[in-house]
């Protein structure tokens, strides 16, 4: 399975010339907690809630800062095309929970969280103990009727 | 399971008069995501989070540094007893649809229990469980080299 089929559709994103007031808002109104940043459709930076929180309160740039001025810009990018073990090595390599996927042109197609891994993982989780179980109830009829044989 | 092994009991802590700035700055400083609202008589009076202070300061235009948290924390906070199962802890974040709870001990805080927590550990158990299965395939490739050994001996 690749990563397009988890990614959301449509990625919303912000402009770097956006303010941190709006962009929280945006955060709040969409109850997402990282709005991607995109210019001239080039993604430029990442922006969660925690970016906020401290670098307008605990750095003092206020609200009224822009985006661009506090976005994350070391961007990791996954293609669409790779797998749900690539997404988890890189979030564990670089210790983010949400990455940008991108097209062969650079251009931004939606975002894989750690969250939609774990859903993705327990569900096939899920299957392999439906295995285990079905093989349970097969062994113990066939013991039954051995039993009854006997 | 219990939880006990699970709970943090190494928490950070900011009081409700203390402002939006200074709590902000405490989650750096301990590169923690929450911290919890502890009253005057000791009491958990709130939770805070770097979400909180994104939405609620910085989404609402105030000023950091004049914002008290008991203004922008939530609570009253719904929390769990040290002595509840692992099992009970996780209905209550699926019900409350929180990732984060203050443990009680006594009507006392005794400490943080996180999501986070819960799934590295639920993760290493599954890793362990991973290694035994690697563990005995090798084992029966040792013991298939063996009864070839024992054939060609006879």
């Amino acid at each position: 399975m690749d990563l397009s089929s988890l990614c959301k559709s449509a990625p919303v994103s912000a402009a770097p010339d956006m303010h941190a007031r709006h962009a929280a808002q945006e955060m709040g109104r969409l109850h997402i907690g990282c709005l991607p940043v995109v210019e001239d459709g080039r993604l430029v930076g990442m922006l969660t809630d925690r970016d906020l929180a401290l670098r307008c309160l605990a750095g003092g740039l206020g609200s009224e800062v822009r985006v661009g001025e506090i976005m994350s810009r070391d961007v990791v990018t996954l293609p669409a095309t790779a797998g749900l073990a690539e997404a988890a090595e890189l979030m564990r390599d670089h210790v983010f929970r949400r990455l940008p996927i991108v097209d062969a042109d650079g251009r931004l197609v939606g975002l894989v969280a750690a969250d939609d891994l774990l859903r993705t993982l327990a569900r096939e989780i899920g299957q392999m103990a439906e295995v285990v179980e079905e093989e349970m109830v097969r062994e113990a009829a066939a013991r039954a009727a051995t039993e009854a044989g006997q | 399971m219990s939880l006990e092994p699970h709970v943090d009991k190494d928490i950070w802590c900011v009081r409700p008069d203390e402002t939006a700035a200074v709590a902000a700055a405490r989650m750096e400083k301990a590169a923690v995501g929450c911290l919890v609202v502890r009253d005057e008589f000791g009491g958990v009076a709130g939770i805070i989070t770097d979400r909180d202070l994104a939405l609620r300061v910085v989404g609402r235009g105030l000023d950091g540094a004049q914002t008290l948290v008991q203004d922008v924390m939530s609570g009253p906070v719904v929390s769990v007893n040290a002595g509840c199962s692992l099992t009970e802890a996780l209905e209550t974040m699926r019900d409350q649809g929180v990732r984060r709870l203050p443990v009680l001990r006594d009507g006392l805080l005794a400490g943080l229990i996180s999501y986070d927590d819960l799934f590295v550990g639920l993760a290493k158990e599954m890793g362990d469980l991973g290694e035994a299965t690697r563990r005995e395939f090798w084992r029966a490739g040792e013991h298939a080299d063996l009864s070839g050994l024992a054939k060609r001996a006879r």
